[in-house]
């Protein structure tokens, strides 16, 4: 049995060796680590032994000017946690301060790490998780291929290929999520999973009740209708009965022998919590589509995730490079086509174009949080400064004394990081209960059952350990370099504010401009995400959402033939129209504004075949144009004959009459979609529409009749009160099949969830924004209360000698403002370079709208007037007899 | 006010550099392993003549200074599952590590010479 060294050890390690030197060091650590009396202390012991002088060095001869390590550096490192302790217990108010801003700003960036972490970082819940990868395709060349899922995933034939010819694997698995009806008194919805017979051994988690697969039951299609159920499932529905095993359940009305209860907490290696796991031969019974398509023997279709377990001592590049060559070898049958593997450790998010696109959002929103820590930490460096102003006289006394500069400002440091490790404490603390509190607050609705686990691990530990040091090291090294430069003599005759002034308000004043720059970028990305958002709330799809019920049948799965299924339509039909009026009752196979769609190609009359148009279609009935009162602008409708005998005839829109014939009546042309025989001919010519996504207009979209027998189909109706109308549905689909499942919305709620994304981003970010502006304001307004307290003796004078009120305030705004305009001018252009970036979160709204930037600008403008008058008022009141003695 | 300190590496001329003692142990080490030599049969032969535990820290930060002297060359074998499919990196004593290992016995011999340490 191989021995298992500590991971983190070696993350370390490789974290702070150069890359020749982890290989051999780690290498050696490993091999020796196989004799069992190593332990794992001693491991960590050697670990650290290499520490020294790779890594301490450096950091610290870039932390203490001096360039060597002191002996004794553990002592004064104690000495100075300690004295940092005193200091800050002395000022409480000063202290709760700025660890509260630092707390929140990393509160914020821990937060969204942890969720990021869970989905993409964490490996997946399973035993011995690090040595378990996911492996996917991307396919690029000449590619044509069918997809159930994603294009990445694998065939059957496939996957048994890489199961018989790699090296690398000690176990290779595969699964893929399905949806099946669960039928008891009712039907209901349930998630699972198809896997490959050895599924629960590769995982290395065997059923805690029961039994897994064998492979007997993979071997042949529709070998066995057993089931395996998740903890959760088993206790939901069969109250943990332990005589559960043998009987069974129905899935998608076909009956499934209950063999085990998978263990608790285990509800699979992807991203949705599965209930139940089937062998993969079932497929035929669990995935309906099209007519009873069967998956197994296709070589050229993706629908497989593949699992496995690398063997000992096989790096995941190794592995990679063996697949690939069978990857390649499969390429042969597929001239014109190269395959890329994508061999990672297995997380819940491994699907690579899914990855690259959460994880590009996840770092934008993480660059935004990370700003806003930013300016906390440059107003918590110019709370530092202030105070350090007030030390000079401490600082120079004990540099006169002999205290070496680079000591005093390892003290300083030592200052500043306990303060930001004690907010970076708090900040987890308070991120924590904020995800928990925020996942209780959502709507359930919202939150699927996932797999998901918030719990901390090292990753997030590092990461906060990690912003905590950055942080304290930013906001403390300014200040803590400024306040040791000292002019002796002067420090010590207490005129030290004098000396150093030109020197100490370049450094605040451009602090101050800093947090205004980057202030404006995070309120500018607030203010285009808000004004994305209203812009998607007023943009107008081009039919009419409100009112309108969608139901979704799929009674393919629940089992019917096509002419069960054209019986239960007509009921259905029927028996709604004689409740909700002839009109106001129609089909549609995909219900708009669902974000998915039917594609397919296009092609012309008259045209050669390879200018055929990947197009977007829909399968309607005539009553659908009415309920969306979408209105036909040229032709007509198709007559309810037409819809019935399912006739070759299609309407299409304005833009894709424009589009395929230029200049031309689209009424009476000819269409033929791909796979088609017979050319359909082109009857109206319907208004635009935003049919598959708020987003964007579709382009090229046609409405053909939808067939009779067609099980998969929405049935669409228009009512003043949707509420009542789904009741009186539910009564109807229980009259004509109680156990029948079925899936009600409403188009408004489609649409509430298109805006979903983009809605939850503008909260955050003006939530973020607030807070940043708030920062920033009280920082400028320390700035110039200081600025006004160290001038009050020059004031004085100015005023003796007859400088009018209104000149004194002039004068202080004047300087006070400065450096927020400079600040503001450059914040304007890192933000036109940084909202780019969002452009595709941005409905209807140009990344550079340039009433965002003015509005923007105009209100940090203000806001730090607001900000400056108080202390500039101030100035104003001063006494000169009183200022002149003022020391 | 300004800090004047030196690097002493750039100070010292390798070649006419001392060895200092545990780098005579290391390269010693390396002479009677011949083939072999990398890290852990390197510390186990150290180990057990010296009786001193050594840790891999500091082996590695000696192996790296002899290499960089040129003392000591180093080659990296094909990846072992033992070691999670990592190298081994072998090291092997150049001529120039043998004079240097003369050198050093010279000194000492001649600072031994004619010494009686019970006497003294």
């Amino acid at each position: 049995m191989e021995r298992r060294p500590p991971q983190l050890a070696l993350f370390l390690m490789r974290f702070w060796l150069a890359s020749a030197t982890y290989e051999a060091v780690a290498g050696d650590l490993c091999e020796e680590y196989q004799d069992p009396e190593r332990t794992s202390a001693w491991f960590w012991r050697q670990t650290f032994s290499t520490v020294k002088p790779n890594w301490v060095g450096p950091v610290w001869n870039a932390v203490a000017p001096m360039g060597h390590v002191p002996a004794g550096m553990f002592s004064t490192v104690r000495q100075d946690v300690s004295y940092a302790l005193r200091t800050l217990r002395r000022s409480p108010a000063f202290t709760a301060v700025v660890v509260a801003a630092i707390a929140l700003g990393i509160g914020v960036n821990t937060a969204i790490f942890t969720v990021l972490n869970s989905v993409a970082f964490r490996p997946v819940p399973v035993g011995d998780a690090g040595r378990v990868v996911s492996i996917y395709q991307v396919l690029a060349g000449n590619v044509s291929r069918s997809v159930f899922g994603e294009e990445s995933f694998f065939s059957l034939p496939e996957l048994r290929r890489y199961q018989r010819e790699n090296q690398v694997l000690s176990g290779l698995t595969s699964y893929t999520e399905v949806s099946a009806t669960f039928t008891e008194q009712t039907g209901q919805m349930v998630k699972g999973q198809i896997v490959d017979c050895n599924y629960f051994p590769v995982l290395d988690r065997p059923p805690a009740l029961g039994r897994g697969f064998m492979e007997s039951e993979c071997a042949a299609e529709h070998g066995a209708p057993v089931v395996v159920l998740s903890d959760s499932f088993w206790r939901t529905h069969f109250g943990g009965d332990r005589s559960v095993l043998g009987r069974d359940v129905l899935l998608n009305r076909v009956a499934f022998t209950v063999i085990g209860v998978a263990p608790p907490g285990f509800a699979g290696a992807g991203l949705d919590a599965s209930e139940f796991w089937a062998p993969l031969t079932m497929q035929r019974d669990l995935v309906r589509v099209g007519d009873g398509a069967n998956f197994l023997p296709d070589d050229n279709l993706s629908w497989l995730v593949l699992l496995g377990r690398l063997r000992p001592g096989v790096a995941i590049d190794q592995a990679n490079a063996n697949l690939s060559v069978i990857a390649a070898e499969i390429d042969r049958f597929h001239p014109g086509r190269t395959t890329k593997l994508s061999v990672g450790t297995a997380t819940l998010l491994g699907e690579p174009e899914a990855r690259r696109q959460v994880l590009s959002a996840s770092y934008l929103i993480l660059a935004g949080v990370s700003l806003v820590l930013l300016i906390a930490c440059a107003n918590v460096a110019n709370l530092l400064l202030a105070r350090a102003a007030f030390r000079q006289r401490e600082i120079a006394l004990r540099l006169s004394v002999g205290a070496n500069r680079s000591r005093l400002v390892r003290q300083l440091l030592t200052e500043s990081l306990t303060l930001s490790v004690a907010g970076g404490l708090l900040g987890t603390a308070l991120a924590w209960l904020g995800l928990e509190a925020t996942l209780k607050a959502l709507p359930p609705e919202l939150v699927p059952r996932t797999t998901l686990s918030l719990q901390p691990d090292w990753r997030m530990l590092l990461y906060t350990v990690g912003l905590s040091v950055a942080a304290g090291l930013v906001f403390g090294i300014v200040p803590a370099l400024q306040s040791t430069r000292l002019d002796l003599t002067s420090g010590l005759r207490d005129e030290f504010r004098l000396a150093g002034r030109r020197s100490w308000a370049l450094v605040r004043n451009v602090l101050v401009a800093a947090q205004v720059a980057t202030c404006l970028v995070v309120l500018i990305a607030a203010g285009l995400l808000a004004r994305g958002l209203s812009a998607a709330q007023h943009v107008d799809p081009g039919f009419q959402t409100r009112g309108v019920l969608a139901a979704k049948f799929d009674l393919r799965r629940d089992g019917y033939s096509s002419a069960e299924s054209s019986l239960f339509k007509s009921q259905l039909l029927a028996r709604t129209q004689s409740s909700a009026g002839d009109e106001n009752v129609g089909f549609a196979f995909i219900p708009p504004l669902t974000g998915g769609g039917w594609s397919n190609m296009v092609f012309r009359e008259g045209l050669p075949n390879d200018t055929g148009v990947a197009s977007m279609l829909n399968s309607v009935s005539p009553q659908f144009f009415g309920i969306l009162n979408l209105p036909i602008v040229r032709g007509r409708n198709m007559t309810e004959t037409e819809y019935r005998t399912a006739a070759n005839v299609a309407l299409v829109t304005e833009s894709t009459g424009r589009a395929f014939w230029p200049g031309q009546d689209p009424v009476g042309k000819r269409i033929k979609l791909g796979g088609d025989k017979a050319f359909s001919e082109v009857i109206g010519v319907v208004h635009d529409g935003r049919f598959t996504s708020l987003d964007h207009l579709d382009s090229t979209f046609a409405f053909v009749p939808q067939k009779a027998d067609d099980p998969s189909f929405s049935l669409l109706i228009k009512t003043p009160d949707t509420a009542a109308t789904a009741r009186a549905l539910h009564a109807v689909v229980a009259g004509l099949d109680p156990k029948l499942f079925y899936e009600v919305t409403t188009l408004d709620k489609n649409r509430d969830k298109q805006e979903m994304p983009s809605r939850l981003l503008s909260i955050l970010s003006v939530g973020l924004g607030a807070f940043s502006i708030l920062l920033a304001c009280s920082g400028i307004y320390g700035v110039v209360n200081y600025a006004v307290n160290h001038r009050i003796r020059e004031i004085g004078i100015r005023m003796t000698l007859g400088a009018r009120r209104g000149k004194v305030l002039r004068l202080m705004l004047k300087q006070s403002l400065l450096p927020v305009f400079a600040g503001a001018v450059v914040g304007l252009a890192l933000a036109a370079a940084a909202t780019r970036l969002l452009s595709k979160l941005l409905f209807g709204v140009s990344p550079f709208d340039a009433w965002t930037f003015a509005a923007v600008f105009l209100l940090i403008v203000v806001a730090a007037l607001m900000a400056t008058l108080g202390p500039a008022a101030r100035a104003t009141r001063i006494d000169p007899s009183a200022a002149l003695r003022y020391e | 006010m300004g800090y004047y300190f030196y690097n002493a590496e750039v100070m010292t001329d390798s070649t006419r550099d001392v060895l200092g003692g545990f780098e005579q142990i290391v390269l010693l080490a390396l002479l009677r392993l011949g083939e072999g030599a990398y890290g852990v049969p390197i510390r186990h032969e150290i180990e057990q003549r010296t009786g001193r535990a050594v840790t891999i820290g500091a082996l590695y930060s000696t192996l790296d200074r002899l290499e960089a002297k040129g003392l000591v060359s180093s080659t990296f074998s094909d990846p072992k599952p033992e070691r999670g499919g990592r190298s081994r990196r072998y090291f092997r004593c150049e001529a120039s590590g043998v004079r240097a290992l003369e050198r050093a016995r010279d000194m000492l011999a001649s600072m031994w010479d004619g010494l009686n340490i019970k006497e003294a």
